[in-house]
Order: structure tokens, then C-alpha cells, then sequence
């Protein structure tokens, strides 16, 4: 299958912070993509060094089969790009900025644009500066649907929104991946929402590690065990089994990609009274939290 | 594409440019009052001898008229684009990013010419209806220098706006301001007619220079 | 390739901006006041005597062309017409030079002084062709400014002041005063003093196109055009006319070729100077009249010259030296080798600005390999390879300093 974004030994540096260090990883054309982790680990930077806005310090980034520091006019005009905060040019109204963007994309459509934007229900020579957060989102992403994009990146895109335009961004989103044709890189800090639209995730991590995997394997494979603890659960610890663990009141979890008759003998090994141990299922969210942690 | 930037320039700029085009009208009507009460005041053949033989330029308080100009277009057009980088959004159209950002420059330089053309229009007429047409040839020839530190000062500020690092944002306000301070060596009448040529070719540069705060902007690294 | 060249674009205009400051800045620091000689023709012992600033502060010398050296009283006594009035204030008036008695009032009235500074040529600086054409003859004893201007087209046009618009009458009369005197149109050159400020008018000496000069006045309100004998093929570069209360000299005369003419009150009789290696363009000239010699005295900022004439403007000696503020200094020689060019923009030998490149030649080579060895060391601290950023190197090369500053302040992209 043919990857639309191809990064290897990504490396970059915000002065001594490493940022990324020799990341790889790509993503296949029709996926839909959703790239997690906690604040501060570089989600932004590594679109923006997708984007060209930014130059690694080593590492070759190719987006459409093309560098991505010099990406073609032709290349850029087939991604749709949401800029984390929903950026857009404040001082346009919903009727101006769709004119501008219209002139720049060959099958523009119009009518994805006000189909999203009409439910805002304002006029059309109202200012984007004058909008709050999710009508401006609905602007944005409305001007991302019309371009029609191959390659949707959005960055954040659940940022500022509620309840009800997220749900209806999710919508339209899986509309237009529908046809499996489309791919999507997405990153949000509301997990749950890409349990049910990624097929792919990437879970970055401070200090630049990763993992990535189906969503569907994830799902499966990684799993949460708990027991009541006692005393002897002190001495519970990570390794290569168990690759987290959180201890709540009288309850001990752990998580592992094992399976549980390995975990629980594990456990043993490490001289932990695994009393009543039992597999926990668990949302994406909670997945997520398992493994990075909880801060 | 060309027209959809220059409307978006034009979306961006319209309101400054309103305002300074009324701040440069405003001070050619001043201009106008003010020599009508000197005329009222004095007599004419010693106004027209302090301007002809003493050097007496009435028309000085335009000098720096354009230069605010040019940094007021400047500034309208390039710091919607710097607030919360959204000059990414620019850089992200399908458009080779040093043609799109030329156009932007052009389309400003446009602005603050077309301002530039009417305040020669405006000191021609209002001169001329006090002086002599020689007198008002020479206020135009004694101008021109000031209306080019109009543009001059317009590409300074593109300049200084676009580039991403502070340090290096100093560099270019002085490269700028210093090239400014040439079209002000002179205090008599005329005093450029031979020699504008010379800064003002060399003034171009700045057009294509706007390239490297660009470029700049799309390879940092942090 | 587009970025390299945009930072190039950057590069020349950074050093343009510096090769105007950097040389200004270094001039206020270093300029030391410096005053011109001063050199006259001394009628007592007939030789040129001078006095010359040699020092900071107030250090002069006071000599005379063969190095004798006087004290201040005595070096003014030797030029007692220029110092009459300290000569009175000793009791040396009146006073004895070859057989001649010379009272304070013969004095006075025998002095003249005419100037001609490459700024008053008329070519030189900028002057918007508009006169007035003041009253000769104005019935009261100040003269003051008319109603109206004239300029010169294809005929004498008069411009009212109050109105802006020509005065029909007064043009057709000037015109045809002009032309009935042989004036053809357009005029080359049209020079007077506008000034009230002066003893009396004398109108406007104008050339015409055929070469020949007219001398046009406006007496009693009516034209009064004299066409002088002047040679139509002198090839008349300025005027300058004086408007003396002596009434000898009209003005002064300046031809293509650099020869100075007075114009005379005997019938407009040209009187050339016998003035030597004179460069109108570069050169200040005076010419000091006292009632036994007349001495013409030129200079540039590096020499000055000198010519004392009898009082019918026979050469008697001649004499030049190079001045102390010509003298090349310290400061002059660190100029040049720190500077390989610099950008001068004004110029006081004429009222039009320059923007003229000037190369300090030789010396500027030492600054140049200091500014390419700095070069070299900054590129290799900053680990930018040599051989791909050659060009930097060429730049600092033609430009030294600035192109050292230039390069490394606007550094190569990576």
C-alpha cells in the first residue's frame, strides 16, 4: 500500500529538549490516523514540520511523496490543513474568506462549505473575529471539506469545541473518509473521540517514545488487570510485562500487553498476592492513560 | 490567484488604508489653509521671495507624510498575518510561497503608491495655485525623494514584519532606517535632481529581499 | 537559489546604508577643527604673508612666503589695508607706502572684495527661473521688492504676484525692449543679485541664445536694455554680479574654459584675471582690491594660491602652498585603509547632492585582507564550509569592512 506520509529518524530539538528523536513511522493511504499524546510531546512541532513551517534538525520527512519541506503547490492544494486553535484570517467574513479560498482550489465545493456553515445560522457578512470558538471551527472546517482534500491534518481539532460540534464535525468526517480513498492525521487531547474514526494510532511520549499500532490491536492486545492489594504490593514496579500500573485505594491495576495467565504469573514471580485478579475492559481513554500515565 | 490575494490584501488593508489616505488629504488641506493664511498675512512678493531665492520649502511639513504611509499599509498587512503565526495559512495556499508573498509586497507597494501619486497631484495643484508653475515643479522635484522613502519605508516594515527572530528584526529596521535617511540629506529646493537615481535604483533591492525573512519563517527550527 | 540572492539584495543595501554612516560616524569622531589660510598680498615688504592654523586649539603661525615669522602685531601691520581699523586704533594712520599717504576714508572707499564659490555658479546649484526686477531708480533710498516676477521663455514674461497671472502690459513692453535691442530667445543665462539688501540695483546681466549678453534694467518703470560688447563666443559659463558702491566692476564673469573676466563699468570692457591652475569647481576664489594691489586669491581644501596684480591687473608675483588642513593626517591615512570606498552624499561645492562612489585606493587593501581574515575566522567558528560560501569571501573583498559586517551579521542560510 502506497503511504501517503512517510517520516524516518525524524530528530529534532527545541534547543537541549529533544523533541523527537529518530521517529519513524507512516501512514497508508485511506487510513485515518490519530496521533496521541500528552501535552507537550511535539504532536504541534511534528505537523509543523510535516507542513514545511519548520526545519528538523535531521530526518526526512515525505508527504505525498514529496519532501516535505518543499512541498509542490499541486501537493499543498490536495491537504487540508487545520492549524491547532482554528486559525483562520480573523478579518474575513463567512461570504469573503470562502471567495478567497475558492480561487485556489480546483474542485471546490461550495456547497460542503455552507452546508456546515449555514447551521451557524449568522449572516454572511459576519467577521471571523467576531465568532466564538466552534463557529469558527465550523468555518474552518467547513473550508477544509470544500477543498476536498486527499490528506486531511488536523491538529487539534476538538480544541475549544462542545459537546454538539464535535459530534457533528465527527459526521462529516466520517462521510468524507467514506469511500476509503481519503486519509486523515488527526491529533486531539479528547481520546474517546477517535475511538470510533481512527484505524491507526501513534502514541508519542516525552523524550520521543513511540508506539505505533492498529487501533484494533491496540484495543485487544493491550490490557488492563486488576486485584486487591495488599501489603506485598509495594514492591510492584514496570518492566517489560508490566508496562504500567496505578494503585487507587485498595485496588492495584496493571497493564500489559500480555495475556493474563503470563501477567498473573508474573505477579507470582515478584512475589505479589494477585488476589481475585480479573481483565478490566477499557475505552480508548483509558487505554491512552494506561499507557502514558496519568501525568 | 493574483486576484484573490490581492483581495485578500485588499480585505486587510482597506480601513489603514482609508485612514491614511485621509491623514495625507488632511494635511494637503492643510497645506492649502495654511498658505491661503500666509498669503493673507504677508505679502506675496516675499513669500515668493523666500521660496525662490531663500530656499524657504512651505511645503516641508509633508516630508515624513508618506513614510507613515508606507508603515501604516505595512504594518496593517503584515501583522494580522504574524499574530498566532497565521502566516502559515498563507504559506499553505497552493501558491509558490516567495510569488505569494511578492504579490502580497507589490499589492502593498500599490497601495501606498497609489496614495504617493495623489499627494504629487495634490502638492502640484495646491502650489500651483500660489506660485508660479515653476514653483510647483520644483516642490514636486523637491518631494520626490520623501514620496520614495514612502515605498522604502513600506518594504522595511514587510521586512521587519515577516522575520521570525528578534535580533535579526533590528537588523533589517536599521538597514531600512538607515536607506530612509538618504532621502533626507538635503534641506534646499532640488537638491536630488541629479543624484535620486542612484538611491533609488539601489532602493529596489528591498522588493526582492522580502524573500529571506520568508524563507527564514519556513525553516526555523524552533 | 531565490533565498541566496534575497539575502544578497540585502547584503548590498546593508552596505550601501554603511558606506554613507560608518564613514560619517568616523569623521565625527576624528574631525579636528581645522581653519583655512588665510594669505595675503603684504603692500609693505611686497611679499605674500599668511596666516595658518597648525594645532588643536588656537596654534597659528604668522609668516611670510620666505619663512620669516611675526608676531600678530606686526604681521597685521604688514597688511595694514586689510587691519585699517587696528592701524587707527595704534595712531599708524594716516601712513606712508612708497611715497603715498593713505587716511582711514582712502581706505574705505578703495576696498572691494568679490567672492565666487563653486556653490554661486549657476550650473552648480539648483534655482528655480523665476526674478524680480527691482526699480534702478526707486525715488526713495530703499530699494524694495516689485509686484512681480519675470522669467524668460520666448519672451520676458511678468507674473503678478498678488494675481499668479502674467501682466500682459509689462510683458509686451519688456519683450519688445529685449528684442529691439537684438535679444533672441531662449535665454542661456540670466544672473543678478535678488537681494534689497544692497547699495543700489543693476539689474540682470542675460545671455541670449545667439551668445551675446544684454544688461536689462528697469528704470522708472520702464525697460532700459543695453546689448554689451561682450564676445558672443566667449562661451559664458556664470555671472556674478557685484552691484559695488564703487562702481567700478559690474561683476565677475566665469567662461567654459575657467577664465575669470571682470566686467567693467567703462563700457562693459572685459578685464581678465591672469589667475593660474584655477578650477572653478573646486576652488573658492576672492579677489581683495585695496588701493594699491589687487590679489586673487583660489584654493581648494588642499592648496591655496595666490596672484597680486597693480591696479591694472598686471601679474607683479605669484605664490601657492599647500595649507596645513591640507596636509594629509593620521586620521586620513586610517580612513583609507579601514574604508575601501565610501558613499558621499553631500557636497559643498554644490547645492545638488552627489551619491558618488569614492575609492580610497591602495591603502584601503590593508582594512580589505583584515576584513577577509576576519571573514575566513568567523566562517570557520560558525562551521560554515569555505568553499560553498565563497561569494561571502568575494563581497568582503570589493567591500572590506562593510562586507565583513554585511555578511556576518546576515548570515548564510543553512
Amino acid at each position: 500500500m502506497e503511504n501517503i506520509i512517510e517520516v524516518k529518524n525524524l530528530t529534532h530539538y527545541y534547543g537541549k529538549r529533544v523533541i523527537h528523536e529518530n521517529l519513524s513511522f507512516s501512514v497508508p493511504r485511506g487510513s485515518i490516523f490519530g496521533l496521541l499524546g500528552k501535552n507537550g510531546v511535539g504532536k504541534t512541532t511534528l505537523i509543523k514540520i510535516l507542513m514545511g513551517f519548520l526545519r528538523p534538525v535531521s530526518g526526512r520527512c515525505r508527504v505525498l511523496g514529496e519532501d516535505s519541506h518543499n512541498l509542490s503547490s499541486v501537493a499543498r492544494s490536495k491537504i487540508g490543513l487545520l492549524f491547532e486553535g482554528h486559525l483562520a484570517y480573523e478579518f474575513m467574513s463567512i461570504a469573503q474568506i470562502e471567495k478567497f479560498y475558492s480561487a485556489y482550489y480546483p474542485s471546490w465545493n461550495r456547497d460542503l462549505y455552507y452546508g456546515l456553515v449555514d447551521r451557524l445560522d449568522l449572516p454572511y457578512d459576519h467577521k471571523i473575529k467576531n465568532m466564538s470558538c466552534g463557529q469558527r471551527s465550523q468555518v474552518v472546517l467547513g473550508l477544509i471539506f470544500a477543498q476536498e482534500p486527499d490528506l486531511m491534518i488536523l491538529d487539534d481539532y476538538s480544541m475549544g469545541l462542545d459537546a454538539g460540534y464535535r459530534r457533528l464535525f465527527l459526521e462529516y468526517l466520517s462521510e468524507y473518509v467514506k469511500d476509503g480513498t481519503k486519509t486523515v492525521f488527526v491529533t486531539s487531547h479528547i481520546v474517546q473521540d477517535l475511538e470510533n474514526l481512527v484505524n491507526e494510532v501513534m502514541f508519542l511520549d516525552r523524550g520521543g517514545e513511540v508506539l505505533q499500532t492498529s487501533l484494533d490491536e491496540f484495543m485487544t492486545g493491550f490490557r488492563q488487570f486488576r486485584f486487591k492489594r495488599n501489603g506485598s504490593a509495594n514492591t510492584l514496579h514496570r518492566d517489560d510485562v508490566i508496562r504500567n500500573l496505578d494503585i487507587t485505594g485498595d485496588n492495584a491495576s496493571v497493564f500489559s500487553f500480555r495475556p493474563m495467565a503470563e501477567v498473573g504469573a508474573h505477579l507470582a514471580e515478584m512475589g505479589i498476592e494477585t488476589a481475585g485478579l480479573e481483565q478490566v475492559p477499557m475505552t480508548l481513554e483509558d487505554a491512552f492513560i494506561g499507557l502514558t500515565g496519568k501525568y | 490567484m493574483l486576484s484573490s490575494i490581492l483581495y485578500k490584501e485588499w480585505l486587510k488593508v482597506r480601513l489603514f488604508w482609508g485612514v491614511a489616505l485621509m491623514l495625507n488629504i488632511g494635511v494637503f488641506v492643510y497645506l492649502f489653509v495654511d498658505l491661503r493664511h500666509l498669503f493673507t498675512i504677508e505679502h506675496a512678493e516675499m513669500i515668493w521671495y523666500q521660496a525662490f531665492k531663500i530656499g524657504t520649502l512651505h511645503y516641508a511639513y509633508m516630508k515624513y507624510l508618506l513614510v507613515i504611509t508606507g508603515v501604516i499599509i505595512g504594518a496593517a498587512q503584515f501583522t494580522p498575518e504574524m499574530i498566532g503565526h497565521r502566516f502559515r495559512l498563507s504559506l499553505h495556499l497552493p501558491v509558490r510561497p516567495n510569488s505569494m508573498v511578492l504579490c502580497c509586497v507589490l499589492a502593498g507597494l500599490l497601495g501606498v503608491a497609489v496614495i504617493g501619486m495623489l499627494d504629487v497631484f495634490m502638492l502640484y495643484a495646491i502650489i500651483a495655485r500660489f506660485f508660479p508653475h515653476e514653483g510647483a515643479k520644483s516642490a514636486l522635484l523637491t518631494a520626490l525623494p520623501w514620496l520614495f522613502s514612502g515605498l522604502v519605508a513600506y518594504l522595511g516594515t514587510a521586512l521587519t514584519a515577516m522575520e521570525p527572530r528578534l535580533s535579526r528584526k533590528f537588523v533589517y529596521l536599521a538597514i531600512a532606517g538607515g536607506f530612509l535617511w538618504l532621502f533626507y540629506q538635503g534641506n534646499d529646493y532640488e537638491t536630488y535632481n541629479r543624484a535620486l537615481w542612484k538611491p533609488a535604483l539601489i532602493s529596489l533591492l528591498f522588493i526582492p529581499s522580502v524573500i529571506l525573512p520568508v524563507y527564514r519563517y519556513r525553516n526555523r527550527t524552533s | 537559489m531565490v533565498p541566496r540572492l534575497a539575502r544578497y539584495a540585502l547584503i548590498v543595501l546593508a552596505i550601501t546604508v554603511m558606506s554613507v554612516y560608518l564613514p560619517f560616524l568616523y569623521h565625527k569622531v576624528s574631525e579636528k577643527k581645522v581653519g583655512k589660510t588665510q594669505l595675503f598680498f603684504s603692500p609693505v615688504i611686497k611679499k605674500f604673508v599668511f596666516r595658518e592654523m597648525v594645532g588643536e586649539g588656537h596654534k597659528f603661525v604668522t609668516q611670510d612666503e620666505s619663512g620669516n615669522n611675526y608676531d600678530r602685531m606686526t604681521f597685521e601691520t604688514l597688511i595694514p589695508f586689510v587691519y585699517y581699523k587696528n592701524m587707527e586704533l595704534w595712531g599708524k594712520l594716516p601712513m606712508t607706502i612708497d611715497g603715498r599717504t593713505f587716511d582711514k576714508q582712502t581706505i574705505k572707499e578703495n576696498r572691494q572684495v568679490f567672492e565666487l564659490k563653486p556653490r554661486m555658479i549657476a550650473d552648480r546649484s539648483p534655482r528655480i527661473q523665476i526674478f524680480p526686477l527691482l526699480e534702478s531708480k526707486p525715488g526713495v533710498t530703499r530699494l524694495r521688492f516689485p509686484e512681480d516676477v519675470f522669467r524668460l521663455t520666448d519672451r520676458m514674461e511678468f507674473i503678478n504676484v498678488d494675481t499668479n497671472t502674467v501682466d500682459q502690459d509689462l510683458t509686451d513692453k519688456f519683450t519688445n525692449a529685449v528684442k529691439q535691442a537684438g535679444f533672441v530667445f531662449p535665454a542661456r543665462l540670466t544672473a543678478g543679485r535678488v537681494s534689497i539688501l544692497k547699495p543700489f540695483d543693476e539689474g540682470f546681466f542675460v545671455v541670449d541664445a545667439k551668445g551675446y549678453t544684454y544688461h536689462v534694467k528697469r528704470v522708472r518703470g520702464k525697460p532700459v536694455v543695453v546689448k554689451t560688447p561682450i564676445p558672443s563666443d566667449l562661451g559664458i559659463r556664470n555671472i556674478k554680479v557685484m552691484e559695488n558702491k564703487k562702481k567700478e566692476i559690474y561683476g565677475m564673469l566665469l567662461t567654459d574654459k575657467g577664465d575669470i573676466h571682470l566686467i567693467t563699468y567703462d563700457d562693459y570692457r572685459l578685464i581678465k584675471l591672469p589667475i593660474e591652475d584655477y578650477n572653478p569647481d573646486t576652488m573658492d576664489l576672492k579677489l581683495l582690491i585695496n588701493p594699491l594691489y589687487r590679489t586673487a586669491v583660489y584654493s581648494d581644501d588642499h592648496t591655496i594660491h595666490a596672484v597680486a596684480m597693480d591696479s591694472r591687473y598686471r601679474p607683479i608675483s605669484r605664490y601657492q602652498r599647500v595649507m596645513f588642513s591640507g596636509r594629509t593626517t593620521m586620521a586620513d591615512t586610517v580612513f583609507k585603509a579601514l574604508f575601501p570606498f565610501w558613499i558621499k552624499t553631500t557636497d559643498k561645492t554644490s547645492g545638488y547632492l552627489r551619491f558618488d562612489v569614492i575609492w580610497n585606493g591602495r591603502p584601503a587593501l590593508i582594512g580589505i585582507a583584515l576584513s577577509l581574515f576576519a571573514g575566513i575566522a568567523v566562517m570557520y567558528a560558525r562551521k560554515f564550509p569555505i568553499r560553498k560560501y565563497w561569494p561571502d569571501l568575494a563581497i568582503i573583498m570589493f567591500t572590506g569592512i562593510y562586507g565583513l559586517i554585511s555578511v556576518s551579521v546576515i548570515e548564510p542560510e543553512r
